[in-house]
């Protein structure tokens, strides 16, 4: 030890060192403590009350492609959730949110999108209680419409800690409801497209997953079978085999 | 000098970066990720993940779930991005997502390529999130933003190897 | 062969380096030639090692993850197993410092290794590589440098023939 650098040299081995031993305790010590609060069988939520709601939107940002009317979702909800075992010293943030899982059209496929998440950054913000709350986000499928499948909710949590793994799980609480369905009156709406200029949009090479739309009422077709010739073959939906 | 005293004096220094090399690509081949180790640069996912953060990824996930945390790059763009997984679409060929960091208003949508609507999981992610280290990362931040930090630390390194002979 | 420098006498790594250097020269005046087989091939396993980083290196600079995976994973592997020849290689010759052969055709073979504070330079001297002539004998740094951090080749030499003439006349 009789110059700097290999005094430099032997105190970085040993920060090394000690520091991968610090950090394997605590990430220990963290999992323990989580598995002793027993976070991953919360049950002390319950979610109620939901109330969908369904609009057709023909915006790009909510969707629609080539301005096609494309059905967006939104529920109401009330939520009362009690989420403090989830905060110890090693818990930096607690991302929650609130899930619907729903079917795809063929086997083997399903959906599952946010509704609703929020961050929670201290012990003292861990219990939601949720009244009619709305959603955060407007939600649409790949098919063109969700035709009112059933979808089942849950309330999802992610730990972020200071140091270490990133934790996920879900509580107990569940609840189910089925997406509302347009009304028939909303086909006034969609004759409109008819008239709208097709869009020809710049079809580069690196164009992904288009998802064609569902067979849609007559008076549409037409016009959207004279666009199509301009575009590239578009895909199948998720659910068929695609095609590439 | 020796000819042989030389090379086992250049092998000695080379190993240093050989072994550092070799270790981030059996890293890379392990996690099946192109860059298994990310340090965060923006603050889209604040307060989660500061610029500095280091993230470790892994990218043998057949499946995706939504609340992830992922790393993805639009095709023709190297900059990888660390958003969240707000919606998932499966079927059992593949899986579509649709992404949003934590610190935005809005979703991802406006950062796909255009006429693009979901990530695809197999082709798109770098890999998805397992593991986090606050801060330390910020000294690959001032090595590829301060170009002295860079020739400074390479300097050091090598001197350090060859003025040891234990 | 290093020419005499200045060696710092509280540094049992630098002492230790310094005798090893000066191993060649005081052996070759006791008669023995220096072999060179090991050094080689130490050196040729590790720049092939470093022949194989450099071409994963350019492999990654030219060709995309998924393009270069297999590949990688080879030139990986045949890393490994180089790593793990200069292993073995390595732990079969431990601290040899220098391998010779007398005229007479007979084989020396001289490790050399210090404790991380005692001066004192530790020497296994091996015959025609059997393990039941070797000796192994302490010699002090202090024997061989003078106090101003110089070393002495005359004691060295002397010091370290003395050992080798006991197990060369056990030999005999």
């Amino acid at each position: 030890m009789f110059n700097l650098v290999t005094r430099g040299q032997a105190v970085a081995n040993q920060a090394l060192t000690s520091s991968v031993f610090i950090i394997v305790t605590i990430v220990a010590i963290t999992l323990a403590r989580l598995y002793q609060d027993n976070v991953w069988s919360i049950d002390t939520t319950s979610i109620g009350a939901i109330s969908p709601s369904a609009s057709i939107k023909y915006s790009f940002n909510y969707g629609s492609t080539n301005r096609q009317p494309k059905e967006n979702a939104k529920i109401q909800f009330d939520l009362d959730a009690d989420l403090t075992s989830l905060f110890n010293w090693n818990t930096k943030q607690v991302f929650v949110y609130v899930t619907a899982e729903y079917p795809g059209k063929s086997d083997g496929s399903s959906n599952r999108v946010t509704f609703w998440d929020k961050i929670i950054v201290s012990k003292e913000d861990a219990k939601l209680h949720l009244v009619n709350q709305r959603s955060k986000y407007s939600v649409w499928d790949v098919e063109k419409s969700f035709r009112g499948r059933e979808a089942v909710v849950r309330l999802e949590w992610n730990i972020q800690p200071h140091i270490g793994p990133l934790i996920f799980g879900e509580t107990e609480a569940t609840a189910t409801f089925n997406f509302a369905e347009i009304e028939k009156k909303k086909k006034k709406k969609e004759q409109k497209v008819e008239k709208v200029e097709p869009v020809v949009e710049e079809i580069k090479e690196e164009v992904k997953e288009e998802v064609k739309e569902e067979p849609i009422p007559e008076p549409v077709q037409q016009a959207q079978q004279a666009q199509e010739v301009e575009e590239e073959p578009v895909q199948e939906p998720l659910d068929e085999v695609p095609i590439q | 000098m020796n000819i042989r005293q030389q090379l086992t004096q250049f092998l000695s220094l080379a190993y240093v970066f050989t072994s550092a090399f070799v270790i981030w690509k059996s890293l890379g081949i392990i996690t099946n990720s192109h860059s298994p180790i990310v340090v965060v640069l923006s603050g889209s996912m604040e307060p989660a993940f500061q610029r500095g953060d280091i993230l470790f990824l892994w990218n043998r996930d057949q499946e995706a779930k939504v609340g992830d945390i992922v790393v993805y790059e639009i095709q023709g763009r190297n900059i990888p991005i660390v958003h969240r997984v707000l919606r998932e679409h499966h079927n059992s060929d593949k899986q579509l997502l649709l992404t949003k960091g934590d610190n935005n208003a809005v979703d991802d949508l406006g950062l796909y390529a255009k006429k693009q609507k979901y990530l695809n999981q197999k082709t798109d992610l770098v890999g998805s999130v397992k593991a986090y280290l606050p801060k330390l990362g910020y000294v690959t931040i001032l090595i590829t933003e301060n170009v002295y930090f860079k020739y400074g630390m390479l300097g050091l390194m090598c001197i350090s190897t060859l003025l040891t002979n234990e | 062969m290093s020419s005499n420098k200045k060696v710092n006498l509280n540094s049992v790594a630098d002492l230790r380096q310094n005798t090893d250097d000066n191993l060649p020269a005081a052996l070759e005046g006791l008669g023995y030639e220096e072999s060179f087989k090991l050094v080689d091939t130490k050196i040729a396993l590790g720049l092939s090692t470093v022949a194989i980083a450099g071409g994963l290196f350019a492999i990654d600079k030219k060709y995309d993850f998924k393009e270069s995976y297999w590949i990688t994973v080879a030139a990986l592997a045949v890393y490994f197993v180089i790593s793990l020849v200069m292993l073995v290689v390595n732990n079969q010759n431990k601290n040899v410092k220098y391998i010779g052969y007398s005229s007479k055709g007979k084989k020396i073979t001289i490790a050399a290794w210090t404790t991380k504070y005692d001066p004192i330079y530790h020497v296994k001297v091996t015959f025609n590589d059997d393990p039941k002539s070797t000796t192994t004998a302490e010699l002090p740094f202090a024997k061989f440098f003078d106090l101003t951090g110089y070393f002495s080749r005359n004691a060295f030499s002397k010091l370290l023939s003395s050992h080798i003439e006991k197990i060369e006349k056990k030999d005999i």
